[in-house]
């Protein structure tokens, strides 16, 4: 990247969830990372640089490290203001290639934290997600911060509604009318929430939009406290779970088990939980033009989910809806960014 | 624009900020200057139309949900089945502008900066 570059602030949709951190970019290239890290110094020593996978970041005077670490859990209240969610997103930044950069974004917050049920926001909230984001990340390796220099807050599912009116055609982007005209429900199955937004007449219907506290989180705890039943365990690591939730087999003193079953019988689990909130927010969906499921979770359940509505759809690489929507709502609808 | 003979003159301000406004806007720039007045007419009773037929469909389908109901679940049973459901039943607000099919004239507004084009669609948020 040249230099000439780095003065000019760079767009980015930013949708730093508890399972996954997803980045958008202009350019069209979307980024995913685990949203794993744990407090304190990797202590790997990495002969080859390239071969690095674990990256140490440094913020508030508490170190962090991230990537192939066994992650702390993220699924904890105050996690979308912490110091490990600052670390794990100027990672995500910096495997976009942003290091040195200026960075003008949009991130989320889940509905129920974005919205009291009133409808009203949730200003203090907002605002801290906002400086949170902004504090200084510096890097432990040889690389510059990416500098948060503007941040706006949406809540997560909008961010997908957005990027569903909002249609990019060629060097065109319009407005797609027919999408902008009716009902929509956007169902966010995320890591640690599933979020429902209901658009009608360009206004959000909050009686029908909220937060579920379960996501694919819960499917991961599942599987590890089956595992650790089923081979006498007291504790198994973090990433041999996600590498069973993803696989089905785990592998234990260099052998590998089938725990499928144990996947399977989680996600039916979450899944008939799932079912029954959304029939509660949306009942049959006989007055929505459209059901669109987005988020990391749609594709995880999606053999799951694919009947619950005659006018469902799934969204395009839906784990990225909300990170496309966020970059879209910067681009062309969010004007503070301007003079920021 | 032409007076309408025997009609009576609706002014309207629309606001480029909103986002069906401003296509609204967009579309009438693009229609020769002589055909404006008869396609935002036709606009309006066609709007006034569509209102009336969701009015009616509404109304129907209120009615037989309640009827249907089983029994027994007692007082809450003239609320729709889901939380979804409940802006259905709201009444439909109307515009004065939308009751009479007379000529309309439209009067651009464009706020002094520049601006980012969609920005109008910030109010879904609240």
């Amino acid at each position: 990247m040249s230099d000439s570059n780095t003065m000019t602030p760079i767009q980015v949709g930013l949708d730093d969830g508890y399972a996954f951190t997803k980045v958008a970019l202009p350019d069209g290239r979307l980024i995913a990372i685990p949203s794993r890290a744990r407090v304190g110094k990797s202590g790997v020593t990495w002969i080859h640089d390239g071969q690095q996978r674990i990256f140490e970041y440094e913020t508030e005077g508490a170190m962090y490290s991230v990537g192939a670490v066994d992650g702390a859990p993220t699924h904890f209240e105050g996690y979308p203001t912490s110091g490990m969610n600052r670390a794990i997103v100027q990672h995500a930044l910096q495997e976009a290639g942003l290091a040195g950069r200026s960075v003008h974004t949009v991130s989320g917050l889940p509905v129920s934290a974005f919205y009291k049920k009133n409808g009203e926001q949730r200003r203090d909230t907002i605002e801290k997600k906002r400086n949170s984001l902004k504090q200084v990340v510096q890097p432990m390796m040889e690389r510059l911060p990416a500098g948060i220099a503007f941040v706006d807050v949406i809540p997560e599912a909008l961010a997908a509604w957005y990027d569903y009116v909002i249609v990019a055609k060629g060097d065109e982007v319009i407005l797609d009318e027919e999408r902008l005209s009716v009902p929509i429900a956007i169902v966010d199955i995320g890591g640690r929430t599933t979020d429902y937004v209901v658009v009608k007449d360009q206004g959000v219907i909050h009686t029908s939009s909220g937060s579920l506290q379960g996501g694919m989180l819960d499917v991961k705890q599942s599987v590890a406290d089956g595992i650790q039943e089923r081979f006498d365990l007291e504790s198994v690591g973090e990433q041999l779970v996600s590498h069973a939730v993803d696989h089905g087999v785990v592998r234990l003193h260099g052998k590998n088990h089938d725990v499928a079953d144990l996947v399977d019988a989680a996600k039916r689990e979450l899944v008939e939980r799932l079912y029954a909130e959304t029939r509660r927010q949306l009942g049959l969906g006989v007055e929505l033009d459209r059901v669109l499921f987005v988020g990391g979770g749609t594709v995880a359940l999606v053999d799951h989910i694919v009947d619950w509505f005659p006018n469902q759809a799934i969204a395009e690489h839906p784990a990225f809806a909300n990170a496309r929507g966020m970059l879209k709502y910067l681009q062309y609808v969010c004007e503070e960014s301007d003079v920021a | 624009m032409a007076k309408a003979a025997g009609g009576k003159r609706v002014v309207l301000q629309l606001d480029s900020r909103v986002a069906f406004e401003s296509l609204i806007l967009n579309r009438l720039e693009r229609i020769p200057e002589g055909r404006r007045q008869e396609w935002l007419r036709g606009l309006l009773v066609q709007g006034f139309r569509y209102e009336c037929q969701t009015l009616r469909v509404a109304q129907d389908d209120i009615a037989p949900q309640q009827m249907e109901r089983p029994q027994g679940r007692g007082v809450s049973t003239s609320k729709p089945g889901s939380a979804f459901a409940a802006w259905l039943a709201e009444p439909v607000s109307r515009s004065d502008t939308a009751t009479k099919t007379n000529p309309v004239m439209v009067e651009e507004h464009r706020p002094g900066g520049q601006g980012k084009p969609f920005a109008g669609l910030r109010k879904v948020i609240g």
